[in-house]
């Protein structure tokens, strides 16, 4: 298991014997969490029944105090809304350290189904598990299959998720209606280590949260060892779950690419 | 003479077999009629000899080993001698066995809703001893197993003719598809020969996906520890995945998968071939029903399976329960990552139009934005004049020309930058996001519809503008 989420997992136990601290903190968020019945996948809020948004919303803005309380408690509804509150926090951190939840087959809160009906909704039931599992193919783009041996395979050698890939792509594909908030992430992208910016700006142009004008601008701006490494394929990739799964496909596709980029950049 | 083959084969088919419960010694070296070699005497055996009846040797087709006689023709003497032994089973006939092993992957049973249960063990149980597993009791339980690995058999047992035998050290070898061969030794006691522990094949699968119809496993046995002896053909239906499977296992997802990927040896290849597929729209469930999209409905909320699961059991689903069965395909064979994608118009509250729609007059709604008068097909109001957008067939789907078409909200799946529209069979669509949107949409989307005051209504779709988003 990663170090971080070692840590992590160290402090949720740690934190979980001070059961009457977290209960006097529930207690006031109880009424709000009762108002959810319904949980978005993939941040899919379009198909939550307009009436059930607002308390969603509402408890989507409670502290990571109150989440992380939520999410030591025993109760599957309540693990289920730390889970979509860290989600929406996009707190990689917080998700990442709730993986022993991976263990937790109980039935949770149900989930917005994939209705295609004019002014129809419905919901899909899931487990605790299962939620986890779509936070995380969403994130960081894995499938771990509610299986915690399989979310160590992945994870094992994270380190700093900040430097996670797909992650930054996330945020930039929910920002993409929030321009200052696009602004932002794109200018924090720029202070990311070279392996993992052309990696991020790359994805994003194939994402179309760069537009290939701009992405070409930065992969220019990357460093020569790092575009070498592209141009050779070198292997500088992040080692980040997304590009371990499926024999390297993920990876061959973003070097190609980036490839492609780079060479039209470099053209007089 | 051939006249008289289809009163024979009636008379034939009446005939339960002659064996029951008592194996017959006589019959160690198994039987003289078994013409395909799995042990017993039966209806397979009959239908091939009528398939080659009156050729002579020499002649195409000819099946030496229905030449019982050996007189050189398949003639009423064979056939004779094959009814007299209908109902033969061997000396030594497999009774059970299971699948087992590193690579051995438990296929469910498919069910509606919920956790669906895995099939039991064993795996394959002639509890009678008559050379099939087709009567109460007995047993055919399908497996899996990832590429390149080892089989495993565990728990295997054979019925013996005698119930006096006391022997030990029997060697038992069964020979399977692809070179695979499975050595053991068991004791014979109480008329049962036991096989102790596992026995893992010589060799590995083949490193490709596959779909053994019939996993065959042709066992023998050597009472006398040197001579072998058929002992029945234990058959099971088996999946092999390109890699660990994720998700439910149903045994749908399976055949769907292994089937129409059979022989890929890459996720690439893999994915092209269970895209085909897809792309034709004809999908099957494991028993051979085809599964539809919208069939006999046009408004979307009279159909109410969004997910895979129900999808393979109702035979008839909206496009979630397509985005999810591909997603599930391809999580059961391995490949990990499709993520579904929801398409909505740009504009809020507007919805699809798939093709095919009829825009007659000028647009008389009085709303600008959608200025097309539009019925929806979920019910009124209605425009007291016909409507000027209307619904005409198109575009096809899975089983069906004429598919639901008028919705909020549409579901296609994502792998690896690539986008899948399932419903229709229609993709992938490639390069970015955006550029694979606009591609999707001009492939299907004839407009959109929305309120326009109290009725509905509808414009036409802008080809060359991208109007709708991929959402995840």
């Amino acid at each position: 298991m990663n170090k971080l989420v070692k840590v992590n997992l160290i402090a949720v136990t740690l934190l979980a014997s001070c059961a009457t601290i977290a209960n006097a903190q529930t207690t006031d968020i109880g009424a709000l969490t009762a108002r959810v019945g319904v949980l978005p996948r993939l941040n899919q809020w379009t198909l939550i029944e307009p009436d059930s948004r607002p308390a969603l919303k509402d408890v989507a803005k409670l502290s990571n105090e109150q989440r992380d309380a939520l999410a030591r408690s025993d109760s599957p509804v309540d693990r289920s809304i730390a889970i979509f509150i860290a989600d929406q926090q996009g707190d990689v951190a917080a998700l990442l350290s709730y993986a022993r939840m991976l263990d937790d087959q109980r039935p949770g809160l149900p989930y917005a189904a994939r209705v295609a009906g004019v002014d129809q909704y419905d919901r899909s039931d899931q487990s605790v598990a299962e939620y986890l599992t779509s936070a995380y193919l969403d994130w960081f783009g894995v499938d771990v299959d509610s299986s915690i041996k399989r979310f160590e395979r992945y994870f094992a050698e994270v380190d700093e998720s900040d430097n996670l890939v797909k992650p930054w792509i996330v945020r930039l594909r929910r920002a993409k209606h929030d321009a200052g908030k696009t602004a932002d992430l794109k200018q924090h992208i720029t202070t990311l280590p070279a392996d993992v910016r052309w990696a991020v700006v790359t994805l994003g142009y194939k994402e179309s949260v760069y537009t290939s004008k701009q992405a070409r601008k930065l992969l220019s701006q990357l460093p020569p060892a790092t575009r070498r490494a592209v141009d050779i394929r070198d292997n500088i990739l992040p080692d980040e779950p997304l590009f371990k799964i499926n024999r390297g496909s993920m990876r061959r596709l973003l070097l190609d690419e980036s490839r492609s980029l780079l060479a039209i950049s470099e053209k007089p | 003479m051939i006249r008289l083959l289809p009163i024979v084969l009636i008379g034939a088919l009446t005939l339960a077999p002659a064996f029951a419960d008592n194996l017959d010694p006589s019959r160690l070296d198994g039987c003289r009629t078994d013409i395909d070699g799995d042990g017993d005497t039966d209806l397979a055996d009959l239908a091939e000899l009528l398939s080659v009846y009156s050729l002579t040797s020499g002649e195409p087709g000819f099946i030496e080993a229905a030449d019982f006689d050996d007189n050189g023709v398949i003639d009423l003497s064979d056939l004779a001698e094959l009814l007299s032994e209908y109902g033969c089973v061997g000396a030594v006939q497999v009774e059970r066995m299971q699948f087992t092993g590193a690579s051995f992957v438990n296929v469910a049973h498919d069910c509606a809703s919920g956790n669906c249960s895995n099939y039991g063990t064993p795996h394959w149980l002639d509890a009678n001893l008559d050379g099939d597993t087709e009567d109460p009791g007995d047993r055919a339980y399908p497996a899996a197993y990832v590429r390149g690995g080892y089989v495993s058999i565990t728990n295997l047992r054979f019925g013996v003719s005698s119930d006096d035998l006391e022997l030990t050290d029997v060697p038992v070898l069964g020979a399977g598809p692809d070179g695979l061969i499975f050595e053991g030794t068991g004791s014979v006691s109480g008329g049962v020969l036991t096989v102790a522990g596992t026995l893992q094949s010589n060799t590995t699968l083949p490193d490709v996906v596959a779909c053994y119809d019939t996993f065959d496993i042709a066992w023998e046995a050597a009472l006398d520890g040197a001579t072998f002896f058929p002992a029945g053909v234990s058959s099971n239906r088996m999946y092999v995945t390109l890699d660990d499977p994720l998700g439910r296992r149903l045994e749908s997802f399976f055949d769907i998968s292994t089937r129409a990927a059979h022989g890929a040896d890459s996720v690439q290849s893999a994915i092209a071939a269970l895209w085909a597929g897809f792309a034709d729209l004809h999908v099957e469930n494991v028993r051979g029903e085809v599964l539809g999209y919208y069939r006999g409905v046009l408004c979307a909320s009279d159909c109410t399976v969004y997910e895979a699961q129900g999808l393979v059991m109702y035979l008839n689903g909206q496009c979630g329960s397509w985005a999810d069965l591909l997603m599930q395909c391809l999580r059961t064979l391995g490949i990990s990552g499709s993520e579904w994608i929801t398409i909505e118009p740009i504009i809020y509250n507007h919805g699809l139009l798939v093709r095919t729609y009829k825009f007659d007059g000028v647009g008389t709604s009085g709303c600008s934005s959608l200025p097309y008068t539009f019925n929806s097909p979920c019910g009124g109001p209605y425009w007291p004049d016909d409507p000027e957008c209307t619904d005409d067939v198109g575009l096809a789907g899975q089983d069906n020309p004429n598919p639901a078409s008028y919705f909020s909200r549409h579901f296609i799946v994502q792998i690896d930058g690539r986008f899948y529209d399932p419903s229709y069979g229609a993709g992938p669509f490639t390069g970015t996001t955006n550029e694979a949107n606009l591609a999707w949409e001009q492939a299907g989307i004839d407009g959109y519809h929305g309120y326009c005051g109290y009725y509905h209504a509808a414009r036409t779709d802008i080809y060359q503008n991208r109007e709708t988003e991929f959402i995840y």
